[in-house]
């Protein structure tokens, strides 16, 4: 669990209270509860963990155990864009180094990281599944394909916070 | 059902349907290595070291989690297996590190093991290494987890033996590690450091920190732990002349099983410390000098018999002996009413629970626990009423959490505080006000008759008893019992209602309501409650007092006490009286003697001229310890026999050094009443001798005729002497390793297990119920706030051991008081100040932690340290039947210095 010190921020646990309630007791609902907390906070706050816990009657270590397992599951402050380089066979031969200069670059994070303004997550991935369009990489849920440099500068210019933000937002 | 039959290298074989290939091969005495496998946890099936092939389809099968199958045929050795084998240990040793030469674990590592008897060497593939130590500050548990294999037994017995929770595996893959919360070191977790994973490990992961010496002992002894009343099967692993580490027998027969607590596990080095006595003592001009034995023996003889001769026998007393062995304490009370001719002798038991064994045993005839631990697991109602299981008995404490997390038992918790089992166990936490818990126990029967007992229990308590009984408990309505406590009328209802529900119910009481006003009379209704609910005898069921501590049990069966001979005979029955008689060829007195406190204050009046105390320490054990002081000193002569030079030996004449449980043979009775042998693993300290031997030469030099000097002698007089005990016999104590539980009346029986159980209880005539007012006053308003004393974890009733143990104490701090801060505040004390605290009896410096967790009106104090809480409680608070003192609860105020802040 990685944290991202410059990301870290308090968080109103009182907004866990109705989904601990939807699921109190229910030891099988762990799953889908983490998934609605990580949809209220974008991730599961650390601290949330324990009042998880006990309100499913978990030891808090499980329900760690639980979050750090699936990789969907985050314990660090998501942004409102994730971006997902493609690092597949294809896509490398393709480039897609030089994709993942050009982003990192641009935002000054390493994969796995969150910018500051908590706009943008950087990730990689092994394969999109789209090599045909190769290198490509995911903005939330729109591919952009057949990058090259230019491309890929005014895709994360599409996303930049000044630009007005529409419904794509939400990863 | 069916049994299974498969082929098993060659051979056919049967099990049972659900039964694995390993437990199958175990049991027809085929061994298959194994990493991950404890058959005490849950399968896992992780490190695959187990492969078998079953060749009927070709397939390797982890023979661990795979059940037998009928057709099946296993092959446990072939050349494939082996091949397969070899290749999972290479890989682990792969990234295992090649620091076996150092490593603790050394010859108990069991991947090394696997490794060599697979014929594997250094490994040729390329090394992965992985995680850097974790640093763990705490003084017990060593994590290195570059040598863990992710086998998860750690994980497995943290969850279900220990049932804690402090580590589960974090991330996946390679990164996959057992870790704490957030990764934070174990002493910032709930690890109560019971040493279970450390325990567990098959490779050294996980080590002990603090060490008499590295790596392996070269023997191994399996005895008993003597720090508490649980009596857990250890194996003492020693090298001349140290003990070098303790580990639980792995005896499904005992107690413990795989567990321990962290004083069995960390605590037992008492035996090596430096502050051991090494020659008799015995005080000149003053001071206390050393002298040889024979000098030292003859003068207490000498001094005895003077003062016998000119004051008689009753000015003469004795304490002791809970920290000794069964057959020091039958040899004690001989020594005390044959030879010196008295009946005042008393042991720490009357301090610890005295009173609440005394209330049950009015009702069921036996005040001990009616089943063996183990039941609680199978319990469903579980009833834990001023108690903290946790703390004082941890592996009683254990078996509740089994119970409630893992097979779903109700635990309700009835206590002013907040004690270790709170913390998301207790489904139910009622808090009746300090000292009202008679009151509340009282509503409970009340509305337990009133729900209409089942048949059972009114034949049990017949309809005389019952109508006693409900006469007695009458006034005790819900709403009045709300206006004594506190306590909802609707929670005390519904409590009520689950304890009659017919439920297998498992009654818990502790120190909180032994050492309580009331304390008989809450162990009489709670042995009523027993019966109300219809279950004497039933399994699941049961009442588990856990006020007692160390060998408490054991020396109240022993007779060292002041109204009974051995097996609870009463001292002034003369029939009883005369077999003693006739056997030790003595005349015995017939007046019941006096109890602990009872000879302090005739010390203190100058009615008792002579104390002989066996590894008692009243000055830090009684009430008003600046009295117990003063009475001491003025003794004409104070024996003290005891390891160390205890608050109390500073005051003797004579100090005779004693020898440790790991230095001598004999028996103990746990709480559950099972008798179990523990054995010598290292020679005597020089200079020391056991309680035994120097009580039998005293004997001698006494002029008494003693003819069993050895244990095992003076065991088989107990045999003969002590109907409970007459067939628990030495040549059964070594084949019946797990002990056997009295009463056992010959030979043949089994032993005793579950009391009741083919008869009701012995007293349905005489419940002997009185109506109690159950008011409670509030404190003075000259010391306004009730100060309330606890154990804590890493010390046991026992402190003069457990005080000396190197790795207990870096774990402890100073102990103190902690208190709200709604409290604190107008007093200006602030979190971290020293302060006085202040009792009608006397007066304490310590320092003051605040927590809101603490209710308001009441402080709480541990202290592990010389002087103890207890100190400050009063000798005149006694309970009016047995004398035991009331030392749980004692209005006080705070002072803090202000200058020195």
């Amino acid at each position: 669990m990685a944290t991202n010190e410059a990301v870290q921020q308090e968080v109103d646990l009182d907004e866990l209270e109705p989904i601990l309630e939807a699921f109190k007791g229910e030891r099988w609902g762990l799953i889908p509860l983490l998934q609605r907390v990580q949809e209220k906070y974008g991730y599961i706050p650390p601290d949330a963990i324990e009042p998880i816990a006990r309100s499913l009657r978990l030891f808090p270590s499980e329900v760690q155990g639980v979050v750090t397992f699936y990789s969907q599951f985050y314990t660090t402050p998501r942004g409102k864009n994730i971006i997902r380089v493609c690092r597949g066979t294809a896509c490398h031969v393709r480039g897609s180094g030089s994709v993942l200069k050009i982003v990192k670059q641009n935002l000054g994070i390493e994969p796995g990281e969150t910018t500051p303004d908590l706009n943008f997550t950087l990730e990689t991935v092994a394969c999109l599944g789209a090599c045909f369009l190769a290198p490509t990489m995911m903005v939330n849920r729109e591919y952009y394909g057949k990058l090259a440099p230019p491309r890929v500068m005014s895709v994360l210019k599409q996303y930049a916070p000044s630009k007005k933000e529409e419904g794509n937002g939400e990863g | 059902m069916e049994p299974i039959t498969i082929t098993l290298d060659g051979a056919e074989v049967s099990g049972h349907p659900g039964m694995t290939i390993l437990e199958l091969a175990a049991e027809v005495g085929i061994g298959i290595p194994t990493l991950c496998n404890d058959p005490h946890l849950s399968p896992l099936g992780a490190c695959r070291v187990c492969l078998v092939e079953d060749e009927s389809t070709g397939r390797l099968l982890a023979s661990c989690v795979t059940p037998i199958a009928a057709g099946m045929v296993i092959n446990t050795r072939s050349q494939r297996v082996i091949e397969n084998r070899r290749v999972v240990v290479e890989l682990m040793l792969a990234s295992h590190p090649d620091t076996c030469i150092v490593c603790d674990k050394g010859n108990r590592c069991k991947l090394r093991k696997i490794a060599t008897d697979l014929g594997i060497g250094l490994s040729s593939l390329e090394k992965i290494p992985t995680y850097h130590p974790v640093v763990d500050l705490n003084p017990f548990i060593q994590r290195d987890l570059s040598k863990c294999i992710r086998c998860g037994r750690c994980i497995r017995a943290d969850r279900e033996i220990a049932v804690v929770g402090a580590i589960d595996y974090t991330d996946r893959g390679f990164e996959s590690r057992p870790a704490t919360l957030l990764d934070a070191p174990l002493e910032r977790t709930e690890c109560t450091f019971c040493g279970i994973c450390v325990s567990v490990c098959p490779t050294g992961a996980l080590s002990e920190r603090i060490r008499v010496s590295t790596n392996t002992a070269s023997h191994a002894t399996r005895t008993v732990c003597p720090l508490c009343g649980m009596g857990c099967a250890i194996v003492l692993e020693h090298r001349a002349p140290l003990i070098l580490r303790s580990r639980p027998a792995e005896d499904t027969k005992s107690v413990n099983h795989i567990s321990l607590c962290v004083k069995g596990h960390y605590g037992l080095d008492f035996v090596n410390s430096g502050e051991r006595l090494t020659s008799p003592l015995v005080r000149r001009d003053g001071e206390l000098v050393p002298v040889a034995w024979d000098e030292a023996l003859d003068l207490v003889a000498g001094r005895l018999t003077e003062l016998r001769e000119q004051n008689g026998a009753r000015t003469l007393g004795a304490l002791g002996a809970s920290r000794a062995s069964n057959e020091e304490n039958y040899l004690l009370q001989r020594f005390v009413r044959s030879t010196l001719g008295s009946n005042n002798i008393d042991s720490g038991a009357r301090l610890r629970g005295a009173a609440l064994v005394a209330g049950i045993e009015r009702v069921l005839g036996c005040g001990a626990m009616s089943h063996p631990i183990s039941h609680i697991r199978e319990a469903e109602e579980i009833l834990v009423v001023g108690a903290d299981p946790l703390t004082v008995s941890p592996i009683l404490g254990q078996v509740i959490k089994q119970a409630v997390k893992l097979e779903g038992a109700h635990l309700t918790l009835v206590d002013p505080l907040p004690r270790s089992l709170d913390g998301g166990f207790a489904d139910t936490w009622i808090r009746p006000a300090p000292g009202s818990q008679t009151a509340f126990l009282s509503g409970l029967l009340n509305r337990m008759l009133a729900a209409g007992p089942p048949a059972s229990a009114r034949e049990a308590l017949g309809g005389e008893g019952l109508a006693g009984i409900r006469s007695a408990v009458e006034t005790f309505t819900p709403e009045r019992v709300e206006d004594l406590t506190g306590v909802p009328a609707r929670l005390l209802e519904e409590t009520a209602g689950r304890l009659a529900s017919g439920r297998r119910l498992a009654l818990i009481p502790g120190a909180g309501i032994a050492r309580e006003a009331g304390a008989s009379q809450s162990g009489s209704l709670l042995a009523v409650m027993l019966l109300a609910a219809g279950h004497p005898g039933r399994e699941g069921c049961g009442l588990f007092p856990v006020a007692l501590s160390l060998n408490d049990q054991g020396a109240l069966d022993m007779g060292a006490r002041p109204d009974r001979l051995p097996g609870h005979q009463e001292v002034a029955d003369p029939d009883a009286r005369a077999r003693f008689e006739a056997a030790w060829s003595a005349s015995l007195p017939a007046e019941p003697g006096l109890d602990y406190i009872s000879m302090i204050e005739a010390a203190l009046a100058g009615s008792l001229k002579g104390l002989y105390v066996v590894g008692e320490n009243p000055v830090r054990d009684c009430p008003e310890a600046q009295k117990v002081r003063e009475a001491l000193s003025g003794l004409e002569l104070l024996v003290v026999q005891d390891l160390f030079l205890t608050e109390t030996a500073r005051l003797a004449h004579v100090v005779l050094p004693s020898t440790s449980f790991a230095e001598k043979e004999g028996t103990f009775t746990n709480l559950e009443r099972r008798v179990q042998r523990f054995r010598q693993a290292i020679e005597p300290r020089d200079g020391s001798r056991s309680d035994g031997a120097i009580l039998t030469d005293l004997m001698g030099r006494m002029g008494s005729k003693v003819s069993c000097r050895t244990p095992a002698e003076v065991l088989s007089e107990i045999n003969e002497r002590v109907p409970a005990y007459r067939g628990i016999t030495l040549e059964r104590l070594e084949r019946e390793q797990g002990g056997i539980f009295r009463p056992c009346p010959d030979e043949g029986h089994p032993g005793t297990p579950i009391l009741h159980a083919d008869r009701p209880a012995p007293m349905p005539e005489a419940p002997g119920l009185e109506p109690l007012d159950g008011a409670v006053s509030a404190p003075p308003s000259e010391f306004p706030l009730w100060l309330l004393t606890t154990a804590t974890l890493f010390h046991s009733a026992d402190g003069v051991r457990t005080a000396r143990s190197r790795v207990l104490l870096m774990a402890e701090g100073e102990g103190g008081v902690t208190m709200n801060p709604f409290d604190a505040g107008p007093l200006g004390i602030s979190d971290g100040d020293t302060a006085l605290v202040k009792s009608s009896r006397g007066s304490l410096w310590t320092r003051i932690t605040l927590s809101e967790r603490i209710p308001r009106g009441i402080l709480v104090a541990t202290s592990p340290g010389e002087q103890s809480p207890e100190g400050l409680s009063s000798m005149d608070a006694r309970d009016p039947e047995n004398g035991a003192p009331r030392t749980h609860r004692l209005a006080v105020r705070v002072e803090v210095d202000h200058g020195n802040k």
